[in-house]
């Protein structure tokens, strides 16, 4: 009887263990209405942006359409609506990245949501990931185009990833234990109250100086020029916004 | 026979006699009689002499004994007939035997009589509260030096002084700049301005001290500064009884180069401050070049305190003017470890905590 009660336990626990880790399973980070990629494809694919995904908590999606303007005013806008009415993102702030190809005209669309993505994908992270997959949709190559998406998205997470963890090892270990070693090392200044004399200052008769010379003599003028660095110009048919409701975004043509 | 020593004694009961700092009297502990130090300096004037001719007289019929015992001279107690053992400085000490106070006045005349002294004016019950003052506040201070540490040894000691004046010429010359900032299209223009900046003059410093007695660490007579030199008085010995006192044993020579080194030290830093308004200021070139114009010799007061804890002597000074105490403190580990990770740890949770809700979104 107890060994039947706990073997039950176990499965419980086991069941509860693989609840979470089923949902994430059946999540789908790839929405190929377009019919660009076939079943492998697309599940490899999906496998990777699920890797990310649950690597650094932020979403990474592709979607294509035939024409975006069954979903939207504009390719972008088209985008924002798509990654809204599929719920995507991760978290409270639905952080995620989503790639979205119309295939009429055609158009693509680069956009973000939520603090994290915003601040990992800007402007020039975003104009760098298209630059990467333009080429292989040029060559009408989605597969490759998609994947170097998803590893250039990755590899800015990372970056960020490891930029958090060394600035939070800072933040919560260098800082402090900085401030400690200050208040520590006063009261140890304390303790010690004999040195040697360095000044004389004290002794200095007040109104002593004669002076013999004075001067002050401009010599001659220096001039240093140094270029201000202007914010990245849009090239590639990239067009940039920030949407409202926390979307910003990046698009095109290809 | 003239002994080369003189106890200050009572003229009412012949006690011995104490220099008191409070009133700035010599006092008598026995019948209270109190008397002002020109009236005993009178008093003992003759008596003085012929002690001073007594140890001159000595000095020149015994100079084998002289050599021999280099680092000691004995003198023979005018009040008990006891031999006291003094080392070659000692001017002023007591009778281990009587208590009596013992002045040997032959040590403090010719090229050793100082110019002035500053008499007491902290007696011994206020050096040993100011040294329970100076362990108040010290968090990092073990608890057990607090009640463990007794004083063994508590001296009030006259310490011979050179006090210099320095004349000080000045000649410095700085290269110095002003930048302005604008910016003209697409360009930060940063103009510089570049002076060339002299300053060329004498400053006078008055009455800089150095320790003279090889027994007295500098950096503890360094520390008890400064003295109120307003309250400096004629040289007496009459100010000696119940105190230590030695005669100077470093040169005047000997010490010019401390004091040279902290007179140019405050010159540079005094022009210095006056070349103002630049954005930058380096120094080119300089010459300073001092020179010692007046030197005198005076004995200030000092309390020397020890105390002995765990094996390990602990000395303290206070300035018998101002009383300002000065000594190493003993750190414990212990506590400086325990306030650091007391400090940190709170300061780390709330930034874990901070971390937690707004990192990274």
């Amino acid at each position: 009887m107890k060994r039947k009660f706990f073997a039950l336990l176990a499965a419980l626990f086991l069941v509860l263990l693989a609840v979470p880790a089923a949902a994430d399973a059946s999540g789908s980070y790839v929405f190929d209405e377009a019919q660009l990629l076939d079943e492998q494809q697309e599940q490899q694919l999906n496998d990777l942006a699920a890797k990310y995904t649950k690597k650094y908590d932020c979403g990474l999606y592709i979607a294509t359409v035939d024409n975006y303007r069954d979903s939207g005013s504009d390719v972008q806008d088209a985008a924002e609506k798509i990654y809204q009415e599929k719920n995507m993102g991760v978290g409270a702030q639905h952080d995620g990245i989503l790639l979205l190809l119309s295939m009429s005209e055609p158009d693509y669309a680069l956009i973000c949501h939520g603090n994290l993505a915003n601040r990992i994908f800007d402007q020039t992270a975003r104009e760098d990931i298209a630059d990467s997959f333009l080429s292989y949709f040029g060559r009408n190559d989605w597969n490759n185009g998609f994947q170097a998406y998803l590893e250039n998205s990755g590899k800015a997470l990372s970056g960020d990833h490891f930029k958090q963890g060394m600035l939070g090892i800072v933040v919560v270990l260098v800082c402090p234990a900085a401030v400690a070693l200050i208040v520590v090392m006063t009261l140890k200044s304390k303790m010690k109250s004999v040195k040697i004399g360095a000044q004389a200052r004290m002794y200095l008769l007040q109104g002593s100086e004669k002076w013999r010379v004075r001067d002050d003599i401009y010599t001659h003028t220096t001039e240093s020029r140094r270029r201000i660095e202007q914010p990245r110009s849009q090239s590639g048919g990239h067009g940039s916004s920030s949407g409202s409701g926390g979307f910003s975004g990046t698009s095109g043509k290809f | 026979m003239p002994t080369q020593v003189t106890n200050y004694q009572c003229p009412a009961c012949t006690a011995p006699l104490k220099f008191v700092a409070s009133s700035g009297k010599l006092e008598c502990e026995y019948c209270g009689s109190s008397y002002d130090v020109a009236e005993i300096e009178a008093l003992y004037a003759e008596k003085e002499e012929k002690a001073v001719e007594a140890f001159q007289n000595e000095q020149q019929a015994n100079p084998a004994q002289e050599a021999a015992q280099a680092d000691l001279r004995v003198y023979t107690c005018p009040s008990c007939s006891a031999q006291l053992v003094c080392d070659q400085t000692t001017a002023a000490t007591s009778c281990p035997y009587c208590g009596n106070p013992s002045v040997v006045p032959g040590q403090l005349t010719g090229v050793f009589e100082p110019n002035y002294v500053i008499p007491f004016q902290l007696d011994k019950q206020e050096a040993e509260n100011a040294l329970r003052r100076h362990y108040k506040n010290k968090i990092l201070l073990p608890k057990e030096f607090r009640s463990d540490s007794h004083i063994q040894e508590i001296r009030g000691v006259y310490v011979p002084f050179w006090l210099m004046d320095m004349h000080a010429d000045v000649d410095q010359t700085f290269h110095a700049t002003r930048s302005s900032v604008h910016r003209r299209g697409d360009y930060e223009i940063i103009t510089t301005r570049h002076y060339n900046v002299r300053r060329a003059g004498t400053l006078e410093f008055e009455r800089v001290p150095a320790d003279a007695s090889s027994k007295m660490p500098d950096d503890y007579m360094d520390s008890l500064e400064p003295f109120n030199y307003s309250e400096m008085k004629p040289f007496s010995t009459a100010y000696l009884p119940g105190f230590l006192a030695d005669k100077y044993d470093i040169s005047a020579e000997d010490c010019t180069g401390r004091i040279e080194t902290r007179c140019r030290n405050s010159a540079r830093e005094f022009i210095r401050g006056t070349v103002t308004g630049y954005d930058s200021c380096t120094l080119t070139d300089e010459k300073i070049n001092l020179e010692r114009t007046k030197m005198r010799q005076a004995l200030l007061p000092v309390w020397l305190l020890s105390t002995r804890w765990k094996g390990n002597n602990y000395l303290f000074a206070m300035n018998g003017q101002t009383g300002k105490m000065v000594g190493d403190l003993p750190i414990s580990w212990k506590r400086f470890w325990a306030i650091f990770f007391a400090t940190m740890a709170p300061l780390s949770a709330l930034a874990l905590v901070f971390c937690m809700l707004y990192g990274g979104r």
